[in-house]
């Protein structure tokens, strides 16, 4: 039987980078997700990615919930990209990555993409969640995804990105 | 080697006139569930998540909902069923729920699950008790409104823990 689980690509960065691509992504699964450690080389102790979808800058919204353990909050947002929470920033603990997913259902299907991100930051003293409902108007397949530090300038070296599909057959 | 992570159904709703999406004689070969749903009702409303047809008062939440405005959190117990709180945006496909259910063949314990929903204004984070501790064999999904839009689509995985 078919991996229904399978690794597409990996992005393990050996040097600083504003971004992350994940191109030419086969239209063979069903869903995507996208998993990753990170840390930023920004001067806070959070940072933050903003996500597009085969490059475009339109047709962005979503809809976030977060928690710094203090206080809850949730906003809405339309912009020329998404967001991604799991970044520990450059002034995080050291040591410290913070760690992310996204999930991409039916990436394939011919209609408007509802994705899902949740990524936390835990530093032990400082500390940072989010739920982002991201959604992507083009009816498109997704066949690239873009991660792109937020604040930065860049994400860290022994960042690490991976690109899974999974297949519901 | 086994698969970890196996596709166990997907269904897809294809008329306009379906209320309820049934994963049924669910094996016992898994540890967990998890039930990826991307879907709408034709007239917005909730979705009810019942285990093993069960329709008692045995169901309970507590959920972190998010609006864009404010953060809230809220409990619901002694329920018949869970809930899928989001309504889709008018007749259209635009609710994606994650479901995890836990340990579902263990007959010692009550059933947990976690589940997030999202749509483009609102997402909702809970976590759900089931008070029973009868092995889930099969898990329903009802449309509280009228019916799915057609191409609403569900499907159940099952994860192995060896």
């Amino acid at each position: 039987m078919a991996n229904t689980y399978e690794l597409i690509s990996s992005n393990v960065l050996s040097s600083s980078a504003a971004s992350v691509t994940f191109s030419s992504i086969p239209a063979t699964f069903t869903d995507l997700v996208v998993r990753w450690s990170a840390r930023s080389d920004a001067a806070d102790v959070n940072d933050y990615f903003a996500l597009t979808i085969n490059g475009a800058t339109t047709g962005y919204s979503l809809t976030n919930l977060t928690g710094d353990g203090s206080v809850p909050g949730s906003t809405t947002l339309s912009s020329t990209s998404l967001r991604a929470y799991g970044c520990a920033g450059g002034n995080a603990t050291a040591n410290t990555f913070g760690s992310g997913e996204l999930y991409i259902p039916y990436y394939s299907g011919s209609r408007a993409k509802i994705m899902s991100n949740f990524g936390a930051n835990e530093t032990d003293g400082a500390a940072f969640l989010g739920l982002v409902a991201n959604n992507h108007s083009s009816t498109a397949v997704t066949s690239s995804i873009t991660l792109t530090i937020l604040t930065g300038p860049n994400i860290v070296s022994g960042s690490s990105f991976y690109l899974y599909g999974i297949k519901n057959t | 080697m086994p698969e970890t992570y196996e596709p166990i159904a997907t269904t897809q709703v294809s008329l306009s006139t379906i209320s309820q999406v049934t994963f049924g004689s669910i094996p016992q070969t898994y540890t967990d569930l998890r039930i990826i749903g991307v879907s709408g009702q034709q007239t917005a409303g909730s979705i009810s998540v019942r285990l093993n047809s069960n329709a008692t008062s045995l169901y309970s939440n507590t959920r972190l909902e998010g609006d864009g405005t404010s953060a809230t959190s809220a409990q619901s117990s002694g329920q018949g069923q869970w809930r899928i709180f989001l309504n889709s945006t008018g007749n259209t496909i635009s609710v994606f729920s994650d479901i995890n259910i836990f340990d579902y063949t263990n007959t010692s314990t009550f059933t947990t699950a976690f589940y997030n929903e999202y749509k483009n204004s609102k997402l909702v984070a809970s976590v759900c008790l089931f008070r029973n501790t009868s092995a889930i064999t099969n898990v329903t999904l009802d449309a509280e409104s009228d019916y799915f839009v057609p191409g609403s689509r569900f499907t159940l995985y099952g994860i192995k823990a060896a």
